[in-house]
């Protein structure tokens, strides 16, 4: 009858070992290249969402409900996908105590048969099989960590748009974003890590008459008229001016990637004819003449960004070194044993 | 006749310059295939009349082939006649035809197809951009993962060149000759995976750029870790694991 010290003896060699540990990598691994074939659910963010929708239904057709249904689309969030994390993990945590239990006694067999050794020799014989999968397994196991402490600590904040001279503050944190006014230069608080997406053309609005008097401009029908308008060209922009029986509309021109220098196309607009008016062609700062009015354009490029507050960047930089060093070591040793085994076995 | 202001390049030469560089790029790439299929005939002629000799010069010449293979890829790119994926067809195919360490003599039909895979990725390259025409700036500024995914591809496919060129080697319970070349790759393959993801860290404050690519990558070197943790009970398992890692990590890179 098994006592019950085999039974966890039997259950310590079945969690450490490699087999066990190589299905949940496999497992994993055949997860991560499934859902680069099944596009998984974004962020609520109701555009983002419209767009991941359109993009699904135009790939999978009829098919969506049922693969909706079953959980295909939310694999990498699932509770089961994070219990196979939390298992892995385990396994590591064990391991790497397995590790220092064999490292240990690779220690002391090594400082008891090299104590009086040269410096050379004393680290040619350290037990360097034992030491680079004990630092592998403990990389990994930091790892694990570390996306554990980001995913509950940790946010991101994407899309945002900023234009030159703005300091935005982000929404539910107490970060802040600013951008220089040429769009180059990015300043941001502690903590975050800020990558621009996109740079573009952006511009500074405003009109006067002959007389030199301030025109009120309004952005959509129902907006407060201002004397000035900020407009980040993400895409094509519109403007009245409601004084001057005139629509603006504002076209960043570029082909490919935008730029913060890409020129903007400026059309006025009659109202309420619609009859295109004037027509230029922006490259930098610029007025525009039409009956007496002045509409003047200051260039404020805008940079659309990516916020991150990882609290656990430190840790995962010192798990991915500690990582690649172990595997590297390891694949190092495998080779040189099993090429010395070649080349006794061919002479 | 009035000349050009001093320091001003004229507008004809800067085309011709981009017109060598192209040139340059089409020579060296056009030049490193014929040299493959050339060594492909010579390892058919050998294997028929049992030569040894010519393995040698056979692996030089793959040496020699990779080196124009590489040459014509950053050629490729100075000029921006050539689109991304050409280039990196280009640079899958310099390290594709990088020869594969093996004591004992190669599985004839193997070694001919891994002479022929780089001739055609390269082939493949050059005949896209000869059809295509320009598609992007010259020097533009090419993401480091796309790079890393190119590497990842070139590897793979060079390992699993290897697996075919000695496949019936692997039959056997013991093949130690395929662990060393095989170590190094996947030596390299960590390497460059740990460096996109430090890279990512530092740009975007996390591993994950978000790229579906990243994806594959990940997912195939967690295939090819499995298959070395497996390597000692069940070769079987270890070759297929790290083969189908391979045929991932070149699915990640031309996709």
């Amino acid at each position: 009858m098994p006592s019950s010290r085999d039974l966890w003896r039997d259950i310590w060699k079945f969690a450490t070992g490699d087999l066990t540990t190589a299905t949940l990598l496999v497992v994993i691994g055949v997860i991560l290249l499934t859902t680069t074939w099944l596009p998984q659910m974004p962020s609520p963010d109701p555009t983002v969402y419209a767009r991941w929708l359109a993009e699904v239904r135009a790939r999978f057709g009829p098919l969506v409900p049922l693969l909706q249904s079953v959980g295909l689309f939310t694999v990498s969030s699932s509770p089961a996908f994070r219990a196979i994390l939390a298992l892995l993990g385990g396994c590591f945590l064990l391991r790497v105590i397995e590790g220092m239990v064999q490292l240990r006694h690779g220690f002391i067999e090594w400082k008891q048969e090299h104590h009086s050794s040269r410096l050379r020799d004393r680290i040619a014989n350290w037990p360097w099989s034992l030491t680079s999968p004990a630092a592998a397994t403990a990389g990994g196991l930091l790892l694990i960590l570390s996306l554990l402490v980001n995913c509950l600590w940790g946010w991101e904040q994407g899309g945002l748009v900023i234009q030159g001279g703005e300091r935005l503050t982000l929404s539910g944190t107490a970060g802040w974003v600013a951008l220089s006014d040429t769009a180059q230069r990015i300043t941001h608080s502690e903590g975050l890590t800020v990558h621009v997406d996109e740079r573009g053309p952006g511009v500074l609005v405003h009109a006067s008459d002959k007389a030199g008097g301030v025109l009120m401009l309004q952005q959509a029908a129902g907006d407060e008229p201002v004397s000035q308008l900020k407009l980040p060209l993400v895409l094509d922009q519109y403007f009245a001016i409601p004084e001057a029986h005139l629509i603006v509309r504002l076209i960043p021109q570029h082909e490919g990637q935008p730029e913060a220098s890409s020129p903007i196309s400026v059309q006025l607009y009659r109202v309420p004819s619609g009859q295109l008016a004037a027509q230029t062609l922006l490259e930098s700062d610029g007025e525009v003449l039409i009956d007496g009015i002045t509409i003047h354009f200051t260039a404020f490029p805008y940079a659309r960004l990516t916020v991150v507050h990882n609290p656990a960047r430190g840790i995962t930089l010192c798990a991915i070194i500690l990582l690649v060093a172990g595997l590297v070591g390891d694949a190092l040793c495998t080779g040189r044993h099993r090429a010395g085994v070649a080349y006794m076995q061919t002479g | 006749m009035r000349s050009a202001p001093a320091g001003i390049v004229p507008v004809w030469r800067i085309c011709k310059l981009a017109e060598v560089r192209m040139s340059s790029a089409v020579a060296f790439t056009g030049l490193a295939c014929g040299m493959l299929l050339a060594a492909a005939g010579m390892a058919v002629w050998s294997f028929a009349r049992h030569i040894s000799s010519f393995s040698k010069i056979v692996s030089t010449i793959r040496l020699v082939a990779g080196a124009g293979l590489l040459w014509g890829a950053l050629s490729a790119w100075h000029s921006g006649y050539w689109s991304p994926f050409s280039i990196r067809l280009l640079l899958m195919a310099a390290l594709v035809s990088l020869p594969y360490p093996s004591r004992l003599s190669p599985y004839p039909p193997g070694y001919v197809f891994s002479l022929l895979l780089p001739a055609s990725l390269a082939g493949l390259g050059l005949y896209l951009t000869l059809r295509s025409g320009l598609v992007v700036p010259a020097r533009q500024y090419i993401p480091f993962r796309e790079v890393v995914a190119a590497v990842g591809g070139g590897i793979g496919a060079w390992a699993l060149n290897g697996l075919i060129a000695h496949l019936p080697e692997l039959k056997s319970e013991e093949s130690p000759g395929q662990e060393a070349p095989l170590s190094a790759a996947y030596a390299m393959l960590t390497i460059s995976l740990g460096s996109l993801s430090i890279v990512n860290l530092l740009q975007h404050g996390k591993i994950w750029a978000g790229g579906e690519a990243e994806k594959r990558l990940a997912g195939a070197w967690m295939i090819w870790t499995a298959g070395r943790l497996v390597s000692s009970r069940r070769s079987w398992l270890h070759w297929i694991l790290i083969a189908i890692a391979c045929i991932v990590f070149v699915f990640a890179a031309l996709s």
